[in-house]
């Protein structure tokens, strides 16, 4: 078993999405909020890594999280709060869309992970012994 | 004239591949009545990034559709009282997607009954089944550390432990200091090729199976060989419905509904194996009734169905502060811990509650996402710092406890309730009791203080909250063997008492759940009661 044989094609190369259940309004409302919880620094912020895209998808997969985001976004007054149970919803789509993404899990974390190697060392920090 | 085969199996699992495997190899002729279709390795998505997958979606791929949809195969819970049941039809089973924790029980399980008197003994000691155990080790391929204990007996034939994590390191130095040992971790993913079978490429994908098989499933490690002998036949979308019976009560054949067309069908066999995971082998024994057998076969005792036994099981997570900041490192392994924390706590002062708990710790280090940001304060430049920051160190807790077998936990079947196939389903009423809750703050205060010592940022948590039952998928139990033929069904070689032509060699043989997972043990005793069964056939008594 060679690594040859792991060297799968990308294939994430941007298809054009097609917005499922965001009114273009909406998308660019959902587009404003993620960034204001993951902003672009020296990585991409969460537009820049589609999570409206991600966000619309996962709604259109689940008849009662669309209906209480939909809801949710119609009442909100456009201030991120911790405790408010839209900003927690918002939140925890933006964290699933953004640390799954190429942008937020290579670019902003550094993962490298679900590669071939032929050895796996661990951690060879003397001072964690 | 419809021919009779010598064994049929019902199931592919671990139970069922290891009873075809060790039957054919002896010379016997199998069917092995498989309720899906064989998982092609070639398509499964092992090396999918988290970000292509849905791209893949949109092309129209599917990943393979290993868990069983509830809309096809139904089950019932009562209300407010949920059972989460995993089910996987199709060649190998569970064991394509399995956890891959493999330890064996000690007689501190087996002997636990007898010693604290909460009901049935285990018919069997370690000394029964340590040969099994060791045969299994070297045929599937186990790595795991020297380690010791009269919780967690060792093995000679471990494969090399693989190499802790940061993490993991920091937390076995911090269960030191408290006195709570904190081992290698006991895992069936091959170190070291084995038997034919490549060794591990540390992708750590492994929970959408191997697309190499470098650790156990049932189909490339037991079945396929047994294929090779000639002596094994396969049929593929057979679910079984019922074990039929002659006039004295003896099996004679099973009966069985084409997945595809929904026809019905019927086999004749000498001896039937019932292998189809715990619940769907108790729901095919209670809808075997007969004149000879009209509360389900086997069943004079009214114990099959009863006495489920699953595990609690919690989360909890906590940053340990010589990684935050740390570089971020490639952390898959072997997928899944390297670490175990063996049971311990039958030393000491007597607890006020009866059986123990161990603990995993998958999910420690770098994942492929990032959930537990959702548990941060704050939004914006602050928030993503210290998500940042907090993603090498992250280290998670998973301790497991046993609960204790009751009749009123148990699986029923409904006549009003049928599938697809006009088949009653299956009824599950589970729920934990004091002994249960009384163990888990032992194992929340334990968890606390392993991170405590390790002086980690704990992620906030809720006292007492446990994982919905059946989340463990480590169901146990209602087909018990034992010695009082009033109180089980089966003998410790899973043969029933009432029906000696059936056996049952999955997870509802076992007389207790134990905190440890199952795999190794249903391996063990499968291999055990096939060998007993294919002597007993020799002889000519079954």
């Amino acid at each position: 078993m060679g690594a040859a044989q792991h060297e799968h094609p990308d294939t994430s190369a941007p298809v054009t999405y097609t917005t499922k259940v965001f009114s273009a309004d909406e998308m660019k409302r959902v587009a404003t909020l993620v960034d204001l919880i993951i902003p672009r620094t020296d990585t991409p912020g969460a537009s820049d890594a589609h999570v409206p895209e991600f966000i619309d998808r996962k709604l259109s997969l689940d008849a009662a999280l669309k209906e209480r985001f939909l809801a949710g976004l119609r009442a909100f007054d456009g201030v991120l709060k911790d405790g408010d149970p839209f900003s927690k919803l918002l939140k925890g789509l933006t964290v699933d869309g953004y640390y799954t993404s190429k942008e937020g899990l290579t670019q902003e974390l550094g993962w490298h992970g679900n590669t071939f190697l032929t050895e796996f060392k661990g951690c060879t920090h003397a001072d964690h012994e | 004239m419809q021919t009779t085969n010598d064994v049929i199996v019902i199931g592919s699992g671990a139970s069922g591949g290891m009873a075809a495997w060790n039957l054919t190899r002896q010379g016997v002729d199998v069917l092995l009545l498989d309720a899906g279709t064989r998982f092609s390795r070639a398509k499964f998505w092992t090396h999918v990034k988290p970000w292509e997958w849905n791209a893949r979606v949109d092309k129209g791929e599917r990943p393979p559709q290993f868990y069983l949809d509830t809309k096809e195969q139904p089950y019932d819970t009562p209300r407010g009282q949920p059972f989460d049941l995993v089910r996987v039809w199709g060649r190998g089973g569970k064991t394509n997607v399995w956890g891959r924790v493999a330890l064996r029980y000690s007689d501190v399980d087996f002997a636990g009954p007898e010693k604290d008197g909460w009901e049935i003994p285990w018919p069997i000691r370690y000394r029964d089944i340590k040969p099994y155990y060791d045969r299994v080790d070297q045929f599937i391929g186990v790595c795991g550390g020297t380690d010791d204990q009269d919780s967690l007996p060792g093995s000679p034939y471990m494969l090399p432990a693989a190499a802790p994590r940061c993490g993991e390191k920091l937390l076995q130095k911090a269960g030191k200091s408290i006195g709570v040992s904190i081992v290698a971790g006991r895992r069936a993913v091959l170190t070291k090729p084995l038997n034919g079978h490549p060794a591990c490429h540390y992708c750590g994908a492994c929970g959408r199976g191997c697309d190499v098989g470098a650790f156990f499933n049932s189909s490339d490690y037991l079945i396929e060989p047994a294929m090779q002998t000639g002596k094994l036949r396969v049929m593929d979308n057979a679910v079984v419905a019922r074990v039929l019976v002659n006039d004295e009560g003896k099996a004679n054949g099973v009966q069985y509904f084409d997945r595809v067309t929904g026809e019905e069908h019927t086999l004749k066999a000498r001896i039937v194996i019932v292998a189809a995971s715990c619940i769907d082998s108790t729901r095919i024994l209670l809808n075997s009734k007969s004149h000879a057998h009209p509360n389900g076969i086997g069943n004079s005792s009214d114990v099959v169905g009863r006495y489920l036994s699953e595990q609690i099981r919690f989360h909890m997570y906590g940053f340990l502060p010589q990684l935050i900041g740390a570089p971020t490192q490639n952390d898959d392994g072997i997928g899944g811990e390297h670490i175990y924390m063996p049971r311990f706590n039958h030393r000491g002062a007597k607890r006020e509650y009866l059986r123990g708990f161990g603990a995993q710790f998958w999910g420690s280090g770098a994942q492929a996402d990032a959930g537990f940001a959702k548990a941060l304060p704050g939004f914006g430049v602050d928030f993503k710092t210290a998500v940042k920051k907090r993603y090498p160190a992250l280290v998670a807790l998973h301790p497991y406890g046993e609960v204790l077998p009751r009749a009123e936990n148990r699986v029923t079947v409904d006549e009003k309730h049928v599938d697809r196939y006009g088949v009653p389903v299956a009824r599950i009423e589970y729920k934990i009791g004091e002994n249960e809750r009384k163990m888990a703050a032992e194992m929340y205060d334990t968890a606390e203080q392993i991170l405590r010592a390790a002086k980690a940022e704990i992620v906030p948590f809720e006292r007492g909250h446990l994982d919905v039952a059946g989340s463990a998928i480590h169901e146990h139990g209602t087909c018990r063997m034992g010695a009082d033929q009033k109180r089980s069904a089966l003998n410790g070689f899973c043969q029933m008492h009432d029906v000696p032509n059936v056996f049952v060699v999955d997870g509802a043989a076992f007389t207790t759940a134990s905190e440890k997972n199952p795999t190794l043990t249903i391996l063990a005793l499968a291999w055990r009661a096939t060998d007993y069964l294919a002597a007993e056939m020799k002889a000519g008594r079954v």
